[in-house]
């Protein structure tokens, strides 16, 4: 007979050792993984439309068709929109930072046209002291953008044959919703099989309306900064390059929490800074001006009425799952780090809050 | 393709479906819905098969929805909170149901649904009702108003119930 503390010691070397293949599978399954949840996540957001396309009579199949041919023509208008203004302004840095032409916006004539904008500092003075300290990070910048673009090239490839694999994958998700579940829930036995059923219900009607605040605060965040650098090009003559793009890519930043709105003040400040400007301070000063404007309405009066409680995390936890997405999956896990962590939290609370309720 | 195997196993097959759709059109919870409609119901519904002596659900859990008993025998029991001996309510066979009132919101069960013998049901559950209503409101709604007509009805025949008690007592 093992005593009290033995049984301790196996129970957690077993939760140990569960962890640790998980943590294997998970790691060699990757993508499979990545794949699997994604198309989860565009089927709980697409199904609302499915059964709402269902109601005037039009048959499951032809609603799933329809909903996913629009979703393709979504995906086709925002990549051709964006692919040109991205490759631009992906150019212009480039050219920006090679050009030794001193008719042109040169390197030396940004850092020139800092003395302009910034009072307690010589730059034209300090030129060379700076170019020196400059050239082998703009040097190696150089090779590693050409990396990067590559590296950002073969993704976009990547993205899209996994991109099509998810809807293709969500399409039958979509159609077959019915028969997979009653597949699924046919596995479970008796005992939890109610259990499984009520848990099923909540957990997709908790994320669909998770998903559907993100992508609406996401949404909102987007046009308002786009709104704003829109207003701040008319009114104060920003000249701010690339603004719809920016707005996007800060209402794309948002999903990810804390870090997302500096990440669009980024976006928004780096075509100024090499734009050189004369009046460049005070036109940051108006896009951080701008993007708190616009924190400032999300937080307020967007997401307390989109997005749902029931997945708020704490700061700390929110982080934890960044650097975990991060280092899993780059940029792309840090992007779907915290819905993942969503589904993973509202998952396990709804199993807490249920399963109590039932008896054996 | 004429093997008695395969026979068997369509026929089996075939079987169960009608009887399945027969089930569902019996049930006054569906009164009123054409084929094509309980045809439908048919899709949202789950075939369980429970063994002798096993429970369907127990008191007090959380109510998710209604079984219709396809064949086999189903005994609604309730625990005598003094000296804990089960008290048989009702015994339940072929094309009968229960839960139904569960449709309409998560209360305790009020008893046990216990299989006294080999049982195949039907389940039908409040999640799927929701679904019902948001797909095709028309079927819905005959749904829930057959819930309210029974509901109603029994509304009757307890208040008559209490009528002849309270008279009785005068």
């Amino acid at each position: 007979m093992m005593t009290k503390n033995q049984k301790f010691i196996v129970k957690l070397l077993a939760y140990l050792a569960g962890i640790f293949v998980l943590f294997f599978l998970i790691t060699k399954l990757t993508s499979l993984i990545l794949i699997i949840v994604l198309s989860i996540l565009l089927f709980t957001m697409l199904d609302p439309s499915v059964d709402k396309l269902e109601r005037y009579n039009i048959p499951r199949s032809l609603s799933t068709a329809i909903v996913i041919l629009s979703v393709f023509l979504f995906i086709g208008i925002t990549i051709s929109g964006l692919t040109p203004l991205i490759q631009d302004a992906g150019t212009t840095i480039v050219e920006k930072i090679k050009t030794n032409d001193p008719n042109e916006n040169n390197i030396e004539n940004i850092i020139l046209s800092f003395d302009k904008n910034i009072p307690f500092y010589d730059f034209s003075a300090n030129m060379p002291e700076i170019l020196e300290k400059l050239n082998p990070i703009l040097t190696s910048a150089k090779s590693k953008l050409a990396k990067t673009a590559l590296n950002v090239g073969k993704s976009i490839i990547n993205l899209a044959a996994n991109l099509f694999v998810i809807i293709f994958i969500t399409f039958f998700f979509l159609k077959d919703e019915r028969q997979l579940k009653k597949g699924l829930i046919n596995l479970i036995p008796n005992k939890y099989f109610e259990l499984s059923l009520s848990l099923m219900y909540k957990i997709q009607k908790q994320l669909a309306s998770y998903l559907k605040g993100q992508f609406l605060a996401a949404t909102s965040v987007g046009v308002l900064s786009t709104l704003g650098l829109f207003i701040l090009n008319t009114f104060f003559d920003a000249n701010i390059p690339y603004f719809v793009l920016i707005g996007v890519l800060a209402g794309l930043a948002n999903l990810i929490p804390y870090v997302g709105p500096a990440v669009g003040i980024v976006f928004a400040i780096t075509p100024v800074i090499f734009m050189g400007s004369e009046n460049m301070l005070f036109i940051i000063i108006l896009i951080i001006i701008t993007f708190s404007i616009v924190q400032m309405i999300d937080n307020v009066l967007v997401s307390p009425i989109v997005v749902g409680k029931s997945v708020d995390m704490h700061p700390l936890a929110v982080f934890i799952v960044l650097i975990i997405g991060g280092s899993l999956l780059g940029m792309a896990g840090m992007l779907f780090a915290v819905p993942t962590a969503g589904i993973i939290k509202v998952t396990i609370s709804e199993i807490i809050t249920n399963a109590s309720k039932y008896k054996d | 393709m004429n093997s008695p195997l395969w026979d068997n196993i369509f026929k089996n097959k075939k079987s169960t479906k009608a009887l399945e759709f027969e089930a569902i059109k019996n049930a006054n919870i569906f009164d009123g819905l054409k084929n094509k409609e309980l045809k439908f119901v048919q899709t949202m519904v789950y075939l369980r098969k429970f063994n002798k002596g096993e429970y369907i659900f127990k008191k007090s859990n959380p109510g998710n929805g209604m079984y219709i008993i396809l064949k086999g025998e189903v005994q609604i029991i309730d625990k005598n909170k003094k000296d804990q001996k089960q008290n048989l309510l009702t015994t339940l066979v072929d094309g009968e149901f229960f839960g139904e009132l569960s449709l309409l919101d998560e209360s305790p069960r009020s008893a046990s649904a216990l299989c006294s013998d080999y049982t195949e049901t039907l389940g039908f559950f409040r999640s799927d009702l929701l679904d019902i209503t948001n797909r095709k409101p028309l079927i819905g709604s005959k749904i829930v108003l057959n819930v309210a007509r029974i509901l109603g009805e029994r509304l009757r025949v307890t208040n008559n119930k209490l009528y002849e008690i309270q008279h009785k007592d005068k």
